[in-house]
């Protein structure tokens, strides 16, 4: 034995992209502790689970996959839907929120009804404002697939949409 | 990459700070960052940003991180059929190789690491290591190194300069794999460097017959489809591009 792999050492790939991580989190949830657990988790997914990485063309791709996810389902929580509501709309009323605020949580509010793969695609396209070449890269898919992941969430806004109407009427 | 708005994403930013996007984003990105001085100030803040955090990172590393490798203390398990190894050597096709590179004539079958470089300077170079399914000992691969079905393979590159890497098998019958990259339509960015680990392993079953694994690396992205379509071994790397072979041989029982 000369030497040991260092195939992927985790603390190696936190040292280089933690930083990039935390950018990540902190833009989509607002709140530094929030991203600090993001953060976390993701790069303990990649001590774990490194299988994940394997469909996509470069750490950071996987990276923004990754964090986006699990700040999406951190969305879902209630709790957290509810602070990120009160701190991102409430201001939005006001004009003193940044558009990322409302469309985050338009994101947030449709989530239960998107699957994952598209609400990640309407978060990188409506929130981000990434290109579909840009999405197309990270998701390692054509840019018609954006396109068409993109139309699926139209539906399923459109659809939300009316089934509220007619619950409202 | 700009269709959107003004200036570069978030995303291309990130991944432009760390050498990690290719091909046609990175050719836009780069076009942009030469006429657009926001941009080039983000990128800047970026990296620095990037720098504080991974000091920060070495200074005091987090306890839940700390000394853990990726996948535990087994190697990633991604791939089939690698059922005994030699060493290899990775040698340039290229009229005109970057400085420092070694030009070795052409691997064959038989293995023989690191074999016929000849030119001066630093080497460029892959080394596998292999982990028994066994006793879990971690060996770095050198010739006729027989491996069994359950151990896990890593491969680690040296090269002089940053390029782009692709790695392809081709079993007996024919068959070709792509190991590396995971999807994409190009072979992916490969920093220059001693050592550096390409982010995947390969968990060896019991297919039978010998694989010749082939290494390329290139100065710019190639595309994959060539590199794996077509019953004949590819003819050799693409003009301005390094390769070396790999033959797994199975181990007698």
């Amino acid at each position: 034995m000369k030497r040991p792999p260092e195939p992927l050492d985790a603390g190696e790939l936190y040292r280089r992209h933690a930083g990039t991580a935390l950018r990540r989190a902190r833009w989509l949830l607002a709140s530094e502790e929030d991203a600090r657990e993001a953060v976390q988790h993701v790069f303990l997914e990649v001590v774990e689970h490194p299988q994940q990485m394997d469909r996509f063309p470069s750490f950071v791709a996987w990276l923004y996959s990754a964090i986006t996810h699990f700040c999406l389902n951190q969305l879902r929580n209630t709790r957290t839907r509810a602070r990120l509501l009160a701190v991102a709309v409430a201001p939005a009323g006001a004009r003193a929120a940044p558009a990322r605020g409302e469309a985050l949580a338009a994101a947030a509010q449709l989530l239960d009804r998107l699957e994952p793969e598209v609400a990640e695609v309407v978060v990188y396209h409506h929130v981000d404002e990434m290109t579909h070449d840009e999405i197309a890269h990270i998701l390692g898919c054509s840019r018609r697939h954006v396109g068409n992941l993109l139309a699926r969430a139209r539906v399923s806004i459109a659809a939300a949409a009316r089934a509220e109407e007619e619950r409202v009427a | 990459m700009t269709a959107r708005g003004q200036h570069l994403s978030q995303f291309a930013i990130d991944a432009v700070a760390v050498g990690q996007l290719d091909g046609a984003l990175r050719s836009t990105a780069e076009q942009h960052l030469a006429g657009c001085g926001a941009c080039r100030d983000r990128l800047e803040a970026t990296r620095a940003d990037d720098a504080a955090v991974a000091a920060a990172v070495a200074s005091a590393p987090p306890a839940w991180l700390e000394a853990r490798p990726v996948g535990g203390p087994a190697l990633r398990d991604r791939r089939r059929r690698w059922l005994g190894a030699s060493g290899l050597g990775l040698g340039l096709a290229d009229p005109a190789p970057p400085d420092g590179v070694r030009t070795p004539g052409k691997t064959g079958g038989g293995g023989g690491g690191g074999r016929a470089t000849s030119a001066k300077g630093p080497t460029l170079s892959v080394v596998a290591h292999v982990q028994r399914a066994a006793s879990g000992a971690v060996l770095e691969l050198e010739e006729d190194v027989a491996v069994e079905p359950g151990d896990r393979v890593q491969l680690s590159y040296t090269a002089p300069e940053a390029g782009f890497v692709a790695v392809v098998g081709r079993d007996q019958a024919g068959h070709v794999t792509l190991y590396y990259p995971a999807g994409g339509t190009a072979s992916a960015p490969a920093a220059a460097g001693t050592g550096i680990p390409l982010p995947f392993s390969i968990e060896l079953d019991a297919a039978p017959g010998d694989e010749i694994v082939q290494v390329i690396w290139c100065r710019d992205p190639v595309p994959l489809a060539p590199l794996t379509n077509g019953p004949a071994p590819p003819p050799g790397p693409p003009a301005r591009c390094a390769a070396a072979e790999l033959r797994l041989v199975r181990s007698s029982p």
